[in-house]
């Protein structure tokens, strides 16, 4: 998929969000949905379980109208978090523009982060994508829940965080940090428009 | 509402006021943005509502946008937020009236930039005015956008200055309207005359004693109302020691109306936009330098200014590439055709890159008048002349003039025996410059340059030979020698060498004989060709030799044999020409015996059939042997002793017997 298509003047962002099961990738998407006016969103695709839970991706797209000339398009996607889910994750994953790892700050959640993180490197690298190369934002969320309960920031960032890329704190049923994520995986990918080559 | 009255009180600020005055009544110059330039409180934001004031009396129904970069970013952001930025821009581009204050603040709103730049432009264009006030001047401001402050540059500045109290008196009692009474006639003379910063303070201050008086039964003195309004005097008092100055109280209007749910989206698409406009500005920023610099060298820019006006659909810079290719070849084929044929200097086909075409056949035009120029013969490379401490002076002398490093004197005048290289060294040298870009590299020898100039009796034939060798890149001349005596052709080259050396174009001579010992140069040209450097080219030494042998039997059998590349080396030879004869015969002879070329068969042939014509050459060659023919040790071992590098007796010797 081209970040930037100059025949038809789109700027189309694949996003996904990126994280072990029940870490709140699909809270941030229902708040995104739930504060951006109804003329410029799609409309949200969850398959779910009975259980909630996320049985395929969810699917919110975002229509951030014409900015320069070009008319722009976010497209945000989260993958299942449970580990049999793999395929699902690496179709999801195909072609995406940016990454934001949604890491479930409890303490007790601490390998399913760890776990998740190095699937993320592994599907990646199967797609021939450096993680480095990757514009990728890390989400403590959860961070709302009881101190004794979860892992501060700081300590999140020394576990997951050694390529120093931008980390922020989270509570996403409340909306705290959700846009500042956004925004900041917004930013990154953006940020490369004039390093891509066009997209004829 | 403020009127343009209060300004015209005040001497300083009368020029701003007309010039506010004609923007308001669209006899101004909308073409630039107005840009009103004042201390704070020095009455910026009163002459812009006075503007619209007056625009309005006397059109009504005149759209009149008068805007804080804070309400600014906040329509825009709303703009976006419900898909109407471009509507926005639109709404902008054709009101009637744009008023901007507190330009400064801009900078606080980065994704309202490009917006703002727009809008000069396409106001500009529909010939609608644009105002905006500032505290600071537009070439001080920072954090505003390159492009956005170049629009800004070009608009034109009026400075308010502060009202001396006279003006201020006035104006205070103005701002008392229809309740003159409502203080003393001389606590607002009094009021005037404190030394307040901005008038926004003195008409702060008037508001406070109106609201005292109105609660005081006692009219107020002069002396009482600057008391209680604490009048720069005696605010001006210093703070008691170690104390520090108390926090300002906070301003209840500055305050935000009270809380609202905050815009999310509004604020993500906003920093989106941002991000993408510093994008596209970015591609605009250099289109805009590419016209200006090509325009600048005095070509049209169509293509570019017809991006431009696309409103950048991709990237440029491929266009901006392919254009300064174009560009950069058309100033050259203008420079050329120019000397062929000087009428068509500053011909307007030269000054379009999009005629290119059109411009390659006129100058094509142009050098068949003149005729063409002997280009440098392109199986000689530089880089194929071995090198040995015999040339290898010449050769560094030929990469510093490669290298423009300034050490490389032109002109450059080699000289050396027949065969040790000289024309492989000129021709070499013009392919290394036409390689590099220098063109036309004129390359030809001495003979052909007296004949030329011998044709040409007729002065118009002559000006247009001269014109032919003046705009070239680079003049190699060889057999320099052979202009000896031929005093027109010296006289030629002399102005010739002079032109090119003006235009620090390279210059290389290459003579069988050195400069002094050619005696029949006219003065001039001797002076000339001494003012660059002189180098010798001498017979190839063993370095050469050997490297010359290996690259003669690379195609044959022998190409491994280094014993006979060794021996063929170490034989006599006064050039690379008797290098290489060497050489044929010894491949001949082995060809014709259908044998592998090898030392045995190489004696046989140099030394035992011809050792006459060998001893011969050993004498003539600067490789002195001892002449002594020794018994070999075998059938066909060397007969000859040789001593090598023996220019003094106790340098020597090495002896060796083969």
């Amino acid at each position: 998929m081209p970040l930037v298509n100059f025949t038809t003047r789109e700027i189309t962002c694949k996003l996904v969000y990126y994280g072990p099961g029940r870490c709140g990738k699909t809270t941030n998407l229902l708040y995104i949905h739930g504060r951006v006016p109804e003329n410029r969103r799609g409309m949200m695709v969850s398959l779910a379980t009975q259980s909630d839970r996320t049985l395929f991706f969810d699917f919110l797209p975002l229509e951030l109208g014409v900015i320069s000339g070009f008319t722009t398009r976010f497209q945000l996607y989260t993958v299942p978090g449970q580990v049999y889910y793999n395929a699902t994750r690496r179709l999801v994953l195909q072609g995406a523009d940016g990454v934001v790892f949604v890491v479930d700050s409890q303490a007790r959640r601490f390998d399913d982060n760890l776990e998740s993180f190095q699937n993320l490197q592994e599907n990646l690298l199967d797609q021939g994508v450096d993680i480095r190369q990757m514009p990728i934002v890390l989400q403590y969320n959860k961070q709302d829940l009881p101190p004794d309960l979860i892992l501060a920031p700081a300590e999140l960032d020394d576990a997951f965080n050694f390529r120093g890329v931008p980390s922020l704190p989270a509570d996403a049923l409340h909306g705290s940090g959700v846009f500042e994520t956004l925004k900041a995986l917004s930013g990154l990918v953006l940020q490369r428009l004039a390093a891509r080559p066009a997209a004829s | 509402m403020s009127d343009f009255e209060t300004f015209v009180l005040e001497p300083a600020n009368r020029a701003a006021a007309a010039a506010a005055r004609a923007m308001a009544d669209g006899t101004g110059l909308p073409d630039r943005p107005l840009i009103v330039l004042g201390g704070a409180g020095t009455g910026k934001t009163e002459l812009l509502q006075a503007m619209a004031s007056r625009l309005r009396d006397r059109h009504p129904s005149a759209v009149i946008e008068l805007l804080s970069p804070d309400l600014l970013a906040e329509r825009y952001r709303g703009a976006l937020a419900q898909g109407r930025g471009d509507a926005l821009r639109a709404e902008l581009a054709a009101a009637d009236l744009v008023l901007i204050d507190d330009l400064e603040q801009l900078a606080r709103h980065r994704e309202c930039h490009g917006l703002v730049a727009d809008l000069l432009d396409g106001r500009r264009l529909a010939g609608r005015g644009t105002v905006l006030a500032t505290a600071i001047p537009v070439e001080q401001q920072s954090g505003l956008d390159a492009r956005l402050l170049r629009r800004l540059a070009d608009g034109t500045t009026v400075s308010l200055a502060l009202p001396g109290p006279a003006a201020r008196a006035e104006i205070l009692l103005r701002r008392l309207g229809d309740h003159p009474d409502a203080l003393p006639g001389d606590v607002v003379r009094a009021l005037a005359a404190a030394d307040f910063p901005s008038m926004r303070d003195h008409t702060g201050a008037l508001s406070r004693l109106v609201a005292f008086q109105e609660a005081s039964a006692v009219p107020l003195s002069p002396a009482d109302a600057m008391l209680l309004i604490g009048a720069p005097a005696l605010r001006a008092a210093p703070e008691p020691a170690g104390e520090p100055a108390p926090e300002p109280a906070p301003d209840p209007a500055a305050s935000p109306a009270g809380p609202e749910a905050p815009d999310e989206f509004g604020a993500f698409l906003s920093e989106v936009a941002a991000t993408v406009s510093e994008q596209v500005d970015r591609w605009r920023r250099s289109l805009e330098e590419a016209v200006q610099r090509w325009r600048e060298a005095g070509l049209r820019t169509g293509r570019l200014d017809a991006l431009l006006q696309e409103d950048l659909t991709a990237n440029p810079e491929p266009a901006l590439e392919a254009f300064a290719a174009d560009a950069e070849e058309l100033l050259a084929l203008a420079r050329e055709a120019a000397v062929h044929a000087p009428d068509l200097a500053g011909a307007e086909l030269f000054r379009d890159p999009d005629q290119l075409s059109a411009a390659r056949a006129l100058c094509e035009d142009a050098r068949s008048r003149t005729g063409p120029i002997i280009a440098p013969l392109t199986q000689y490379r530089l880089e194929e002349l071995a090198e040995g401490a015999s040339n290898r002076a010449a050769l560094r002398a030929a990469r510093e003039l490669l290298a423009e490093t300034g050490e490389g004197r032109s002109p450059l005048v080699v000289w050396g025996g027949p065969g040790v290289g000289k024309s492989h060294f000129l021709h070499g040298f013009g392919n290394a410059l036409a390689a590099r870009g220098v063109g036309p590299v004129a390359c030809l020898g001495g003979q052909a340059f007296v004949a030329e100039v011998s044709a040409r009796t007729d002065a118009d034939d002559l000006a247009g030979w001269r014109r032919r060798y003046r705009w070239v890149g680079a003049l190699l001349l060889d057999d320099l020698h052979l202009l000896s005596g031929e005093a027109r052709a010296q006289e030629e080259l002399a102005l010739l060498i002079e032109e090119l050396q003006e235009g620090r174009r390279p210059m290389v001579f290459a003579s069988a004989r050195e400069l002094a010992e050619l005696r029949a140069l006219d003065p001039p040209l001797r002076a000339l060709l001494e003012s660059g450097r002189t180098v010798e080219l001498g017979p190839p030494d063993r370095e050469v030799r050997l490297a010359v042998v290996k690259r003669l039997l690379s195609g044959s059998a022998a190409s491994q044999d280094a014993a006979l590349a060794d021996y063929l080396a170490g034989r006599p030879a006064d050039s690379v020409r008797a290098v290489q004869g060497l050489v044929a015969r010894v491949l001949d002879e082995a060809a014709a015996q259908r044998v592998v070329p090898s030392p045995t068969l190489a004696r046989e042939v140099l030394e035992v059939r011809d050792p006459v014509a060998g001893a011969a050459a050993r004498v003539s060659g600067p490789v002195r042997t001892s002449g002594i023919h020794a018994p070999g040790m075998g059938l066909l071992r060397s007969r000859e002793k040789m001593i090598e590098e023996w220019p003094v007796l106790a340098d020597r010797l090495m002896l060796e017997l083969r």
